[in-house]
């Protein structure tokens, strides 16, 4: 079933267009990547999927919901977002920040009830925020946060998660686990992922399908296999790069600068 | 009896961890020293009273008439207006903070006692004859349009948002100051006790006044709390707010309404008290934590706190000559602005 269903959206900013006549289809429970240059359009369509920006026009439904009908609070019921990075003005609890993530459920005012407390604990527990609870969120590492800030959207119970390049400022070790623990949700958790992602080895290793931009224009869509080709990646980046399986029978993406090789 | 009922419950929710205990104790000593420290208050001044002598002066059981007289015609009504306005400018420091994400905001700070001495001044000089209720009306809408001209320049500025709001707040309330002080020297038989008020005084408190406040202070402090969560939601950064399924648009127009609204209630009965609303919140979310549902009651005790201590020295350090309170909140927030000024450049 298709979950996500973009027709024809064009976005931009004031009167600059960045992303012309964009179409995608989604299935239900998967994990789709957005890859593309900086300045491509990932970030807005991202912003726009979440409601942040209106489109310039076309239409995105979400089942057989439209999205841009939809008020923010039923928005918000149906999508989670998580930001690249946030700077938030007080230093909240861990369990203060992850409990927002039912105020699209709950509203603005009725108090928390048992029901709530019990999908914020669920959350928690899943993420394995169990220890931090009660922390400050300017005690955290970067893993951790950005762990918090996935629980906070998967907390919404939303059918969409959209993740702006979760792994950016993380090193190694984190990066593999919030890229298991998003692999884990969509395959035991059913939710579905629409991530922006830099990183083309983990864009390899953990998507199903992958987007690829150029331009604010869909190059190409489908496994990542087709879509991380060394023609397409030196059409859409300028780089001479190799697709290989690693030792483990990852796929993975190696790359060399493109000029100097014609050079 | 009904109290009795309150209490249990207030207990109930607290064992059931509905209420974080550590807000709750923090909740019920500040109460408790409020309550000491009124009764204290109540006592000090020309005539000395014992808390004893000032308890049975309260429950009409005084020894001597005039006890009763100095406490409920004089003294008890002007702290409960101390009170009241000191939680009143904390609720607005909390809400304009929560507004503009910003540590340094507050009602002083962002124009809106500025602009509420205005539109009180404005009020009390084109109609003298009507109740004393349109000098609230003209110091909230005086406040409202000062902060939103503010928080629209802050926002668009190029010195990013919090050099904006210190710039644009400092300099829109330059601006009101002066169209203050032409407007009373165009109009000098109101210039004595205008001026006086403009300082910030509770030397002419009195039942009425209190009524005036009761008015719009308690409506404006109830919503400030409705939007806790709200302001919660806006500290993790405007978009995700709006991820969340916030009305950005809608949220910010009460929050900024609300805090106007109780900056106008302290401002048009005690003229300008600076800072209160600035310290108030932060010792708060030292105590309990940045969650405003727990921080904004405990900012509202310590703000009344504050006041009072500060109403006390005011009236006694050089009695019979009172002190404008506004002087020794400036000479104690002045300096803890600063502060928060130096550890905000060493964090960024």
């Amino acid at each position: 079933m298709n979950i996500l269903r973009a027709e024809d959206l064009s976005l931009g900013y004031r009167n600059k267009k960045v992303v012309e006549q964009f179409c995608t289809s989604i299935q239900q429970g998967s994990l789709i990547g957005m890859v593309g240059p900086n300045g491509s359009g990932k970030t807005t369509l991202l912003r726009a999927l979440s409601g942040l920006i209106k489109p310039f026009g076309g239409q995105v439904f979400v089942g057989d919901q439209n999205l841009f009908s939809l008020t923010p609070r039923k928005r918000a019921q149906l999508i989670g977002w998580v930001p690249q990075r946030e700077r938030l003005a007080w230093p909240l609890t861990v369990r203060e920040v992850i409990s927002l993530g039912r105020a699209p459920h709950r509203g603005w005012l009725l108090p928390m009830t048992k029901a709530d407390q019990a999908v914020i604990d669920d959350v928690i527990h899943y993420s394995d925020l169990d220890s931090l609870e009660d922390r400050r969120m300017d005690e955290l590492s970067g893993g951790e946060f950005q762990r918090v800030l996935i629980a906070r959207a998967l907390t919404q119970e939303p059918r969409v998660l959209l993740l702006d390049e979760p792994t950016t400022n993380l090193d190694i070790h984190y990066q593999i686990q919030v890229m298991d623990l998003i692999r884990q949700l969509v395959s035991q958790g059913g939710i579905t992922v629409l991530m922006v992602i830099h990183d083309l080895n983990i864009a390899a290793r953990y998507c199903d399908g992958l987007i690829l931009l150029h331009r604010g224009k869909q190059i190409c869509a489908g496994k990542p296999v087709d879509v991380l080709t060394p023609e397409n990646l030196e059409a859409v980046f300028n780089v001479k790069t190799n697709l290989y399986r690693d030792p483990w029978g990852f796929w993975a993406v190696s790359a060399r600068n493109g000029t100097e090789l014609n050079g | 009896m009904r109290w009795r009922q309150l209490l249990r419950r207030y207990i109930r929710k607290v064992s059931e961890n509905k209420i974080n205990s550590r807000t709750a104790l923090t909740f019920s000593i500040l109460f408790l020293v409020l309550l000491a420290v009124m009764i204290l208050s109540l006592g000090v001044g020309a005539v000395q009273l014992t808390p004893n002598e000032t308890v049975s002066a309260l429950i009409n059981q005084a020894q001597k008439n005039s006890h009763r007289t100095i406490v409920w015609e004089f003294r008890f009504p002007r702290i409960l207006l101390v009170v009241l306005c000191g939680a009143a400018l904390s609720a607005a420091g909390v809400g304009f903070q929560g507004l503009f994400r910003n540590p340094l905001a507050d009602p002083y700070v962002v124009g809106a006692s500025g602009g509420a001495a205005l539109g009180a001044t404005l009020a009390v000089m084109v109609r003298f004859s009507l109740p004393n209720i349109t000098i609230g009306i003209g110091a909230f809408f005086g406040s409202l349009l000062a902060v939103l001209v503010v928080f629209a320049i802050s926002e668009y500025s190029n010195y990013g948002s919090i050099a904006g709001l210190l710039l644009a707040g400092s300099a829109m309330s330059a601006m009101l100051s002066a169209v203050v002080s032409l407007l009373l020297l165009l109009n000098d038989e109101v210039l004595h006790g205008v001026y006086a008020w403009l300082l910030g005084s509770f030397a002419n408190s009195s039942w009425s006044e209190l009524g005036q406040t009761l008015w719009l202070a308690p409506p404006a402090i109830l919503c400030v709390f409705l939007m806790s969560r709200s302001l919660d939601a806006l500290a993790a950064g405007e978009e995700t707010a709006q991820s969340l399924g916030l009305d950005l648009r809608k949220a910010r127009l009460i929050i900024v309404i609300s805090s106007s609204l109780a900056t106008a209630a302290a401002v048009s009965v005690s003229g300008i008290i600076g800072f209160v609303g600035l310290i108030a919140p932060h010792l708060a979310r030292m105590l309990v934590g940045a969650n405003h549902k727990s921080m904004l009651p405990i900012a509202m005790l310590l703000g009344s706190l504050l006041m009072l201590f500060a109403d006390d020295l005011a009236r006694t350090l050089m009695a019979p000559v009172e002190i404008p309170v506004g002087i020794f909140t400036a000479l104690l927030g002045g300096p803890f602005f600063l502060y928060l000024m130096k550890k905000g450049e060493k964090r960024t």
